[in-house]
């Protein structure tokens, strides 16, 4: 891991104010970190008119999909289902249908499709050179494909038009003992709140005393109009998704701190 | 598709003329060698619509036998016999040529319609009917002793067609089943004393040696299924019983297991061309597999050109991208029909016999290729003996509008072209469709005019292309199945076995003819493909192609054992049909890209994306399996224990029972779409959208000397 200290932007509220007395400043902690899992994620599904038929292939694609990740014996791959769902699949014209702003025909004709997504865990990737990692997944992405799942996430809705791109990640680099990272990256913020607030102090000529109040994230701006849209598809993130890139790089833990501190006096006193 | 016409699977075949020598003595025939029998003529069909509400291909309707027929049914269902036998006297058998309708989409000739519901009449009418019809019958039988064979064969049908219930009934229809024999139509034959043992329960003639009979028929028609049952069921109903066959008595389960060693002898020492070619795939190709021979015909920089050409075409796509030439094999050759360019490799070393044109010359054309007007699934290629048939277009003209797609004939070891059909001035605005069924030295094929979907099937002279005969089967629907500007008519495809030919219309018919495919046997109407008003006309940029255009998918036709299996390019529905009675076994739903690639002793193998195995007798889906799949040349190599389909990622090795992953080989055509893949002599032979690559498998007994590596000695 590679601690780095920023120094934030300094805030300071009136520093002699009338109800409160004392120095708040926002103080910023990033930990980078090599992330130690990787993810991908396979479809394995069975789709046909018979939902017998569709559930023999869900089974069959399932089982050739486990043996095939399973016969690389790759140290620390894990591979698990996130639960099955089944769905009325739409046939071609049905989605032709769509498209074009029509209603589609009956469903007599759709499809049964049975699928679940499988998540494909490897972890120990930061013990591995960029060489190795590279070799594992793509050894991993080639059993996939040979054995007919659909690495990847699937794009919910596909664009069919100018400069329409349909391309998507196959795999997720994850963080692991986030909460060690995180407690590092608190205390750096502290220290970077401490330092900023003592250099107040000092230009202020005033005695910085203990702190007095903490909260997480910035300080509201004054004097700005924020427009917030609302997006009812935005998820809230947790950390699994916060700490993740669909790049093999560093991954950056920031936590940002607003920090008062009392004024116990003058420096001259 | 070479695919499709020939199963890998082996069968044992009959030996010919030896084997029917053989069974011709056994039986002593007292009748002397009949003609051809006699079939309807003349295409009529009962006046319905429910035919034409399934949609697709439609055959010209007659009403004339289908009145009288109606008050036959009337009269009979109020059992008043006498008026219904005079009027079904009013269609005599020389009358009942029409076609009539069964019911689920059946048509018949009226000749078999008319004798099946007659044959099925309660107890109380067949009882009338002989009281009316049994003196006439007899009298008739009395005359056949005095005519000649072919007078004494055409009595004897009149009486099986008119008279079957009387007591000559029976006697006529033994004499037109030993016919049947000696000229090889084994199914008929079968058929025929099939009736007597269901229909004729007051026959005298004996109940086993009938069996026997059949038993004999099904041995020699390939029917290995069927024979297996029935002589189990002879051994278990007929315990200890014997029958007179070449003047001795025989036990009959001795007789047809010694008879049944003995074809099988015959058959492992057929000498035809082809017989050598009984190599039976099994186990996995290992990674050391070596290669035998590759021929590009697509080179690096055309595919450079091919690829720049698809990645610039965004709008009206037909799915060349993922096409892959049909080809055929013959003895020691490859043929291969890469648009319009034709060629042939000499199988046993890979070299390149001969081309019809060079291979280059098509590079010129690519830009223009995605948005061809020509239906590129329309290019086909079939050998004969000495003689190889292309359906094809000039290269120049690939880009015409509606370009006629001819006929051209190649002499098959140089490849100087005998003749094609835009010489030929009745042809020369004809467009033939559907892969050619080469019969002796004639071909049958079919065609329509470049405007319209009239389909006529044509027979032609091999050597010059002159015309026997025509017949006009039906009208076709136009099916949208690309994302390009007009429809297409449906490419047919034929099937040939021992006695019959079919065509399968893949337009919501299936069309039974005799064994020369001349005349009509029956025919099969389904739902047809949706028509183009109900068709979305409108597509978006980069919309992807879709799993039939993608897939190329084909309609396919199969025989095993006596049932005929079947699934049309744009339906959803498999078929399995029982061409005996006719009627449909079964049918069950598949996706409409789906191709029915191959049939084994069990199961039924389909491929789309995804292979699956679909029992054959509960129609159930054994196992499936998702393979990378990303374009046509969908077909199976069906070996003892292991399923191979050669795809872009190599050529996977499954086992047949459950459909699990033996192995997976790379080789050579990694760069391919994947493709064709067929076992021809003791190689396993590719062919994809570039190359036609030879390997040799485990199971040849001809390996090169040292796993010979690829390399520039066979590689053309």
């Amino acid at each position: 891991m590679i601690p780095v200290a920023m120094v934030a932007m300094l805030f300071a509220t009136s520093a002699f104010g009338e109800e409160k007395s004392g120095i708040t400043v926002v103080g910023v902690g990033k930990v980078d970190a090599k992330p130690s899992i990787v993810e991908l994620t396979g479809t394995v599904n069975g789709e046909a008119e018979l939902a017998g038929d569709a559930v023999t292939k869900f089974r069959g694609n399932r089982q050739s999909a486990i043996e095939a990740i399973e016969a690389l014996e790759i140290s620390g791959l894990t591979i698990e289902g996130t639960g099955v769902s089944v769905n009325s699949a739409m046939t071609q014209q049905q989605m032709q249908a769509i498209r074009q702003g029509m209603a589609p025909q009956g469903d007599s004709a759709g499809k049964l499709a049975v699928s679940e997504p499988l998540k494909l865990t490897l972890i120990g990737v930061d013990e591995m050179d960029t060489e190795m990692l590279l070799e594992t997944l793509v050894k991993i992405v080639d059993a996939g494909k040979d054995s007919g799942i659909v690495i990847g996430s699937l794009p919910t809705t596909i664009n069919y038009g100018y400069n329409a791109n349909t391309s998507t990640p196959l795999a997720k680099f994850k963080l692991t003992k986030i909460d060690e990272l995180k407690a590092q990256a608190y205390e750096m913020a502290i220290a970077d709140a401490r330092k900023q607030a003592e250099r107040l102090a000092e230009i202020s000529q005033v005695k910085l005393g203990p702190i007095t109040g903490i909260r997480e994230g910035n300080l509201p701006k004054n004097n700005t109009q924020q427009v917030v849209y609302f997006n009812p598809y935005m998820q809230q993130q947790d950390d699994d998704d916060k700490f993740t890139s669909t790049d093999l790089r560093d991954i950056t833990v920031s936590i940002t701190l607003q920090v008062d501190f009392s004024i116990v006096g003058n420096r001259d006193e | 598709m070479a695919a499709y016409a020939q199963s890998v699977y082996p069968r044992i075949r009959p030996a010919f003329p030896a084997g029917i020598c053989l069974a011709v003595l056994v039986f002593c025939l007292p009748a002397p060698t009949f003609a051809q029998l006699a079939v309807p003529a003349a295409v009529a069909v009962d006046d319905s619509d429910d035919e034409k509400s399934l949609g697709g291909f439609q055959v010209p309707v007659d009403d004339s036998v289908s009145t009288t027929f109606k008050d036959f049914e009337r009269f009979a269902a109020r059992n008043d016999w006498e008026k219904a036998f005079r009027a079904i006297g009013e269609i005599p058998s020389d009358k009942r040529v029409g076609m009539l309708k069964v019911g689920d989409g059946m048509i018949v000739p009226a000749r078999q319609r008319i004798w099946q519901v007659v044959a099925d009449l309660p107890a109380e009418g067949r009882e009338a009917f002989r009281v009316f019809f049994d003196a006439k019958a007899r009298e008739l039988l009395s005359q056949i002793e005095d005519v000649d064979q072919a007078e004494g064969l055409k009595l004897a049908r009149q009486i099986f067609d008119e008279y079957f219930l009387t007591s000559a009934g029976d006697d006529a229809a033994n004499l037109l089943g030993e016919a049947a024999f000696e000229v090889g139509n084994f199914g008929e034959a079968e058929q025929y004393w099939r009736d007597i043992l269901d229909h004729h329960p007051g026959s005298e003639l004996s109940d086993v040696k009938l069996q026997v009979k059949r038993a004999v028929a099904l041995l020699y028609g390939r029917r290995d299924r069927q024979f297996d049952a029935l002589l189990k069921d002879i051994a278990q109903r007929f315990p200890g019983q014997t029958v007179v066959l070449g003047g001795e008595d025989v036990d009959p389960v001795r007789f047809l297991q010694s008879l049944q060693m003995s074809v099988l002898e015959s058959s492992s020492h057929d000498g035809s061309e082809g017989a050598e070619n009984e190599f039976v795939a099994t186990g996995v190709l290992q990674e050391e597999t070596p290669i035998a021979w590759q021929v590009q015909f697509l080179s690096d920089n055309g595919k450079k050109l091919f690829d720049q050409a698809n990645n610039s075409n965004n709008w009206y796509q037909n799915g060349i991208e993922t096409y892959v030439p049909p080809f055929t094999t013959r003895g020691h050759q490859l043929f291969c029909n890469w648009f319009g360019v034709v060629f042939s490799i000499d199988t046993t070393n890979g070299k390149l016999q001969w081309r019809s044109d060079k291979f280059d010359k098509l590079h010129s054309k690519f830009s223009q290729l995605p948005h061809s007007q020509c239906n590129i699934e329309q290019f086909a290629v079939v050998a004969g003996d000495d003689v190889v048939l292309a359906i094809s277009l000039d290269p120049e003209k690939l880009n015409n509008y509606r370009e006629p797609f001819q006929l051209m004939a190649y002499e098959r070891d140089s490849g100087k072209q005998r003749w094609k059909s835009s010489d030929l001035s009745d042809f020369k605005q004809t467009s033939f469709v559907g892969e050619p069924l080469i019969l002796g030295d004639n071909v049958l094929v079919t065609t329509h005019g470049q405007n319209d979907t009239k389909y006529v099937l044509r027979s032609l002279k091999l050597k010059d292309g002159g015309e026997n005969w025509n017949k006009e089967l039906g009208t076709a629907v136009r099916v949208q199945r690309s994302q390009r500007y007009q429809e297409q008519p449906p490419i047919p495809s034929f099937l040939k076995t021992d006695d019959a030919v079919y065509m399968l219309t893949n337009n919501g018919a299936l069309i039974a003819l005799d064994g020369q495919g001349k005349d009509l046997e029956w025919v099969l109407k389904f739902e047809g493909p949706p028509t183009s008003s109900n068709q979305n006309m409108f597509w978006y940029y980069n919309e992807p192609l879709a799993d039939t255009v993608a897939l190329h998918s084909q309609g396919a036709i199969l025989e095993d054992e006596g049932t005929v299996y079947f699934k049309e390019a744009v339906s959803n529905e498999l078929y399995a049909v029982d061409p005996s009675v006719p009627k449909v076994l079964w049918k069950r739903p598949l996706a409409t890209e789906a191709v029915l690639t191959a049939v084994d002793d069990n199961q039924l193998f389909v491929l789309t994306r995804e292979i699956m195995a679909i029992d054959r007798d509960t129609q159930r889906l054994q196992w499936a399996r998702r393979l990378p799949i990303v374009g046509g040349g969908l077909s199976t190599v069906v070996g003892r224990d292991t399923v191979y389909v050669f795809t872009n990622r190599g050529i996977y090795c499954l086992d047949k029972q459950d459909g699990s992953q033996k192995a997976i080989f790379r080789g050579a055509d990694l760069e391919t779409n994947g493709g064709w893949i067929e076992v021809l002599d003791d190689r396993l032979v590719c062919v994809s959208n570039m190359t036609v690559t030879a390997y040799i498998p485990p199971w040849s007994k001809n390996g090169l000397p040292d796993n010979q590596p690829l390399s520039e000695s066979n590689r053309q």
